[in-house]
């Protein structure tokens, strides 16, 4: 980075760190944490949160509820957990039922929550970050008390805050370097019998007890080789989902732990079948407290 | 049971039962001796068979009380043919079952397991992948009256299980793992609270800012328009796999991605060390944050 703006770093020298070991600096917007809450579906299953933006911001919610393994294989866990957070809560997943999935969406005035259940409750974020094209957003200076950092060529009196690098008039979503890691888990082959079991399943889970007291937002991402050896997606993922072989990685979180789990089935009609595999689970754990 | 290779009988043919006079059917007790065949098994000459179960199913059954008692053999033939004569005169393998049974329900199935019979057959130097194997019933001393039959015609008919590995258990003892414990806090570097909350004292919700802590630094960020199923968002060349994150946009709602169901379309991001693409069922706007923090953590 040259030498413009501003740069922190935890345990290392801002001189010599390179930009993916800085703890933050204003060359790169950082999610601004611009409102946050809990609200509840209606009777309908729907719920508006009113922004006021202008613009359409980027956003994260988390379902809020109760666990219970969904599927059909039984001795994978009987229990069922409550108060416990989904994240990114769309396509089938092993955990919630369903009709219970979620449809969520910002426009430029609002945050919309359409759910399958009436009077369920969310955890929403609007963060302070574009999510339309960014020479439609209306400029916006929103006040000059604190610390804030433009990008280049971009004027810190007269630009949105979308376009600081770094303002204190938001908390910033920062993560938990020392509480974040990865692990693997493995599933064996898996094909489809033609009488006896046509349509088998398979699954496990991994457990990673966070430590933190609180629920806490997080982000978590796979790598499956029987996909591609180099390609990470983020969970919840439903990967390939040809009719009949079907391969999710489902999480939740909760105050002890955050879940991940990897369900797979398979089909003897589709002639398709599992092979052995090993995939690696990267999670990041956010200081952010769901509850919150 | 996941991962078996089953056969079922496709041909009446392939069933014989002597009290029946000859197809359509074979029969375990009672006087009666039968043969079962099996056709184009896909099994390489000297495989190791971990099992092969006989799966009889019952379609009738007599009325007696006790036991009928069979013994099973394997039909010792490179390709036994078909039963368009009486096959009971064959060759059997040495190996042979001891099949007693009480005769269950109609429409319940009768076990047996013929692993050592299967073997022989196809440790036989003869034996090509594809042939035709079988089995003779022969009845030994079952009480009267006391049978189980299968009438050739259902899907599935008496059918042949075989297993080549033992199975694994498919649900593995899940992982629990610990996270390290929180970094101590220290007193240098710069944060900065919520309005209203000193700095000093405040709890770690109400930090807005601490440099202590990692944050996600987007490096790229922007819009592309899907065309195709697949897109190239940027090329990013960091050489590690970075933190990503998406939204999809059809008309004038943004979505936030991964998105595997509900109305519009279907789409996710993915991304390697040194590109991130987007994969979407329709013709949307996908709006991308690469970070440029580093996943390898």
């Amino acid at each position: 980075m040259n030498n413009i703006g501003v740069k922190t770093s935890a345990d290392k020298s801002i001189f010599t760190d390179k930009d993916h070991e800085l703890t933050m600096s204003s060359k790169f917007t950082a999610f601004k944490i611009f409102k946050t809450g809990v609200v509840q579906t209606d009777g309908s299953g729907f719920v508006e949160v009113k922004h006021g933006l202008g613009f359409t911001p980027t956003f994260s919610v988390f379902r809020m509820g109760s666990a219970t393994w969904q599927e059909t294989l039984t001795g994978v866990d009987s229990n069922t957990y409550n108060n416990v957070y989904f994240p990114s809560l769309t396509g089938h997943h092993s955990w919630v039922a369903n009709q219970n999935l979620v449809e969520t969406s910002t426009s430029i005035n609002s945050l919309y929550i359409e759910s399958g259940g009436a009077n369920i409750y969310y955890k929403y974020y609007i963060f302070y970050d574009l999510g339309q094209f960014f020479s439609d957003v209306p400029g916006s200076n929103l006040g000059n008390q604190g610390l804030k950092v433009s990008f280049n060529n971009k004027n810190v009196l007269t630009s949105g805050d979308y376009n600081m690098g770094f303002t204190s008039k938001y908390k910033i979503l920062q993560f938990n370097k020392f509480k974040s890691g990865q692990t693997q888990m493995t599933l064996p082959a898996l094909k489809g019998s033609q009488f006896s079991d046509p349509t088998p399943q398979e699954a496990t889970y991994l457990d990673i007890f966070h430590g933190m007291g609180y629920p806490p937002f997080f982000l978590a991402f796979n790598i499956d080789p029987s996909y591609s050896s180099t390609i990470w997606r983020e969970i919840p993922d439903n990967g390939d989902s040809a009719v009949g072989v079907v391969d999710k990685v489902s999480s939740w979180c909760d105050a002890t732990r955050i879940r991940i789990s990897w369900w797979r089935k398979t089909s003897y009609a589709t002639g398709v079948s599992h092979n052995a595999t090993t995939i690696t689970i990267k999670w990041l754990i956010f200081d952010e407290d769901l509850r919150l | 049971m996941a991962n078996e290779l089953e056969w079922d009988i496709v041909n009446y043919l392939d069933t014989w039962d002597s009290s029946a006079g000859g197809n359509g059917s074979i029969k375990a007790g009672d006087g009666a001796d039968s043969a079962v065949r099996y056709r184009n098994i896909t099994i390489a000459q000297g495989t190791s068979i971990y099992s092969a179960v006989f799966k009889f199913i019952v379609d009738a059954k007599g009325a007696g009380s006790g036991t009928a008692r069979t013994l099973v053999y394997g039909i010792n033939e490179d390709n036994t043919a078909d039963f368009g004569g009486d096959p009971l005169g064959r060759p059997k393998t040495s190996a042979s079952t001891t099949y007693n049974i009480t005769p269950p329900a109609i429409g319940e199935r009768v076990d047996c397991t013929v692993t050592s019979q299967v073997q022989a057959i196809i440790n036989r130097a003869g034996w090509v992948s594809g042939n035709a194997l079988g089995f003779i019933i022969n009845n030994n001393s079952s009480d009267a009256n006391v049978w189980i039959k299968d009438n050739f015609g259902a899907v599935p008919d008496t059918y042949l299980s075989i297993l080549l590995s033992a199975n694994p258990t498919f649900t593995p003892t899940p992982i629990s793992t610990d996270s390290k414990p929180k970094s101590v806090k220290v007193s240098y570097g710069i944060k900065y609270s919520k309005p209203h909350k000193s700095v000093l004292n405040a709890t770690e919700a109400d930090i807005y800012f601490s440099s202590g802590k990692p944050t996600l630094k987007a490096k790229f960020f922007g819009m592309r328009t899907m065309t195709n199923e697949t897109a190239s968002l940027v090329v990013h060349q960091l050489g590690y796999n970075p933190i990503y994150t998406g939204y999809g946009k059809p008309s004038t709602l943004l979505y936030k991605l991964p998105k595997f169901s509900g109305s519009f379309f279907v789409s996710y991001i993915e991304a390697d060390k040194s590109e991130a693409r987007a994969y979407s069922t329709n013709v949307i706007n996908i709006f991308y944050y690469i970070f440029i923090d580093d996943l390898n953590l």
